[in-house]
């Protein structure tokens, strides 16, 4: 059961990170345009995502309950970052209506809330996990 | 307490494919006295109504007449809550075959009847019903990691939790070698000589040593195994 | 050794993968149910606020503006336009018979807002004799605007004492709107000398389509209003009779067209959820009849060791209601996950005016799917819970035993 949150955690992570550039990708350069601020967020999220996948793989080979706890926590952390980030931290375009707001802030939002939720799970799983004698 | 039963009968309606449905009795007219104390054992064929008495004594299986009196209480004329508490209470039954509930622990299997009234589980009398039964390590096993012989075991001393004053063991040796069967008859034993009524239906010859009483049972009716 | 358990917790964390499946189809039933009546709800909201936002029984435009086929865009939905007709044609209107309350306003898109090359539109009004969009906007600010202030609608992401810069002319925010869920929360108002003031500027960096328009000559609109004794249709039927190169419309009639694709979308929904529902219903039948087939020993060995017909029946019941709640809660979890911050582009696929029910509202909503949930999964094994209490366990137990 563990094992397999920790997977699902470590898929979540990469999908957030790949999704963010692929799916839900942040509004298109416009022709001849420059890049428009939301495109910074994707490259910020993209990041952030790839911290919290390598994170998570750290927790699922690291054997010692205590360090993969703490370790899950600090993925909570970062997924609560990522969270924040389109239209908090970094700064989006105009119009509410417009593809960063509309598809890539919530779509990060619910992967974040996601990530944020199974880590938390993961941590206090790993922490009270009994030693293997 | 005494359990009386006085006249009962009970028939079965059974589906024939070439003579259609017709009547089946499966026990005649019998009355039957479990005292207090004491140890009566039940022989008889397969399908000779042996089962379905012990269920009409338990409450179970209503007859088609007489009546089953605990005490001076007739069982069926109660509503059916209360003579389910009653059969809580008053009566550990041990059906034939394995009965334990999947998704509970041996140990929990045992205290289910404690469980089920509501009142604080004697801890300290489970611990020892499963010493006794040499089941203490299996406690926390799910019932699907148990032998048969093992889940046997674990409803005779869920049969005894609640120290019940009618017990109703139909094949309780059913699924144990020779030590363990000894160590089920004394168990009832004793508990019949600590004030229980207890009967024991079995194809178990050893039985007859720890009985006081015997009966044997031919075609649904009742009879002494020494009356012509 | 525990001094208390709970049976069908017990029975229900015994068999994960069925309890599984039981709480993710309850889930799947709250989800459709919940998110189904927010976006229908929604979309009534939107469709209220529009109403009380158009403000105007009748709108006056340019022929030309209705040859493009895009007006009901224009005025329904946020698409960007702009259209003008001759100052002296609106003094022809208003001097017509019926005409009562009458403004005019202009409209301009932008080509270039701050960081994004989003057009926005952008109203001009007279804040004189305006009677549609003055009353929210004194909402947020009571001071009249100033040339230069701007009000921005709730979509916009400028906030009051931003600076917006349209065609090289900087604006400054002086207010912005509560969100409508319409066209009006991308647009940005403006009094008519300010926005002669951007159009003109739009026509010297030659980046209008109208390179020979005077801005103080035209118009792009007139509201009126019906005097007294006269109604709208008539208003109308006049002003399209007797004034050339314009047209009236009902704001009414527009809206109307919405309603009926909103009922639509609802009746759809509807169906939908009511799809859903019957499948589920069925499901959940069969599962709890099979699960409950398939203990039908356990059932009999509850009555053996004392439980009651009812109280059988009750843990079948519990299992069931517990099925409903868990199932219930991750619906509603899911369900706001996905509606609360994808509602932007829920609007945008819907192209109509969408506006979420307030905070309350949800809450009330949830708290009726959750009860919902329970209802029905309790409902769904009421059947399987009867035949248990029903059931006789001296047949059970005897088996092919005599």
């Amino acid at each position: 059961m563990k094992k397999i949150l920790q997977i699902i955690l470590l898929l979540m992570s990469a999908a957030l990170c790949a999704g963010v550039k692929l799916v839900f990708h942040a509004c298109a350069k416009p022709a001849g345009g420059m890049w428009m601020h939301c495109h910074d967020a994707e490259n910020a999220v993209c990041g952030i995502a790839a911290g919290l996948a390598v994170l998570s793989l750290l927790m699922l080979l690291i054997k010692n309950g205590k360090i993969a706890g703490c370790i899950g926590i600090l993925t909570a952390a970062g997924a609560a970052a990522a969270a924040l980030v389109p239209g908090h931290i970094v700064k989006m375009c105009m119009m509410d209506t417009m593809r960063c707001h509309a598809v890539m802030k919530p779509a990060v939002i619910v992967f974040s809330v996601l990530i944020a939720l199974l880590a938390l799970c993961c941590a206090v799983l790993r922490f009270t996990e009994k030693k293997e004698s | 307490m005494r359990l009386t039963a006085e006249g009962i009968s009970k028939e079965y309606l059974r589906e024939n494919a070439a003579a259609g449905t017709n009547r089946f009795c499966a026990v005649r007219e019998t009355s039957l006295t479990l005292e207090p104390g004491t140890v009566t054992v039940l022989t008889g064929r397969s399908g000779s109504g042996k089962t379905t008495l012990l269920h009409m004594l338990g409450g179970l299986s209503e007859p088609g007449s007489g009546r089953v009196l605990l005490g001076d209480t007739d069982l069926y004329a109660l509503p059916d809550k209360q003579r389910s508490a009653l059969r809580n209470r008053e009566f550990g039954i041990i059906p034939q075959g394995q009965t334990a509930l999947h998704s509970l622990t041996a140990a929990e299997n045992i205290l289910l009847p404690c469980y089920l009234s509501g009142e604080k589980p004697d801890l300290a009398f489970a611990e020892e019903l499963m010493q006794r039964l040499d089941i203490s390590a299996l406690r926390d096993a799910r019932p699907a990691a148990l032998s048969g012989g093992e889940l046997r075991r674990v409803a005779i001393a869920r049969a005894l939790i609640r120290r019940p004053s009618v017990i109703l063991a139909d094949e309780p040796t059913g699924d144990l070698d020779d030590e363990n069967t000894k160590t089920v008859f004394g168990l009832l034993k004793e508990t019949a000589e600590a004030g229980a009524a207890v009967l024991i239906v079995t194809h178990e010859t050893d039985a007859a040593q720890y009985a006081d009483r015997q009966y044997r049972m031919q075609s649904g009716a009742l009879t002494e195994p020494d009356a012509p | 050794m525990k001094q208390k358990i709970s049976l069908p917790r017990r029975n229900l964390a015994g068999s994960p993968g069925r309890t599984a499946v039981l709480v993710l189809l309850t889930a799947l039933l709250t989800m459709t149910v919940l998110g189904g009546t927010l976006i229908v709800s929604g979309l009534r909201k939107g469709l209220r606020s529009l109403e009380g936002r158009l403000g105007a029984d009748v709108m006056v435009v340019p022929y030309e503006a209705t040859t493009q086929s895009k007006l009901e865009d224009i005025v329904l939905q946020g698409s960007t336009g702009y259209f003008y007709m001759d100052r002296k044609l609106c003094d022809k209107i208003t001097a017509r018979e019926g005409v009562g309350q009458v403004s005019v306003q202009l409209f301009l898109a932008s080509t270039s807002s701050g960081c994004c090359s989003i057009p926005v539109q952008i109203i001009g009004f007279d804040p004189e004799t305006d009677f549609t969009v003055s009353p929210w906007i004194r909402q947020k600010r009571s001071e009249p605007l100033g040339a230069g202030d701007i009000v921005v609608g709730n979509d916009l992401n400028a906030f009051v004492g931003d600076t917006l810069t349209f065609y090289g002319v900087e604006c400054h925010v002086a207010a912005k709107l509560d969100k409508t869920g319409t066209r009006f929360d991308t647009a940005v108002f403006t009094n008519l000398d300010t926005i002669r003031m951007l159009i003109q500027s739009s026509i010297d960096r030659k980046m209008n389509d109208f390179q020979k328009l005077n801005p103080d000559g035209v118009v792009s609109c007139v509201l009126i209003n019906p005097a007294d004794g006269y109604s709208a249709e008539e208003v109308v039927n006049d002003i399209n009779l007797h004034v050339k190169k314009v047209r009236a419309i009902r704001t009414k009639e527009m809206i109307s067209g919405v309603s009926d694709s909103l009922s639509g979308i609802a009746s759809v929904t509807g169906i939908l959820i009511a799809a859903v529902w019957v499948l589920v219903i069925i499901i959940l039948l069969l599962v709890f009849t099979m699960s409950v087939n398939e203990r039908k020993r356990e059932f009999a060995v509850l009555r053996v060791i004392g439980a009651s017909r009812g109280a059988a029946a009750r843990c079948v019941l519990q299992e069931a209601l517990t099925v409903g709640l868990l199932g219930g809660a991750a619906g509603i979890g899911i369900g706001l996950l996905v509606v609360l911050p994808f509602n932007s582009l829920i609007e945008e696929t819907l192209g109509l005016p969408f506006l979420l029910p307030g905070g309350g509202r949800i809450a009330l909503l949830s708290g009726a799917a959750l009860l919902l949930a329970a209802i029905v999964s309790a409902a769904a094994s009421a059947l399987s819970a009867y035949r248990i209490s029903r059931l006789d366990p001296a047949v059970i137990l005897r088996g092919d035993a005599s």
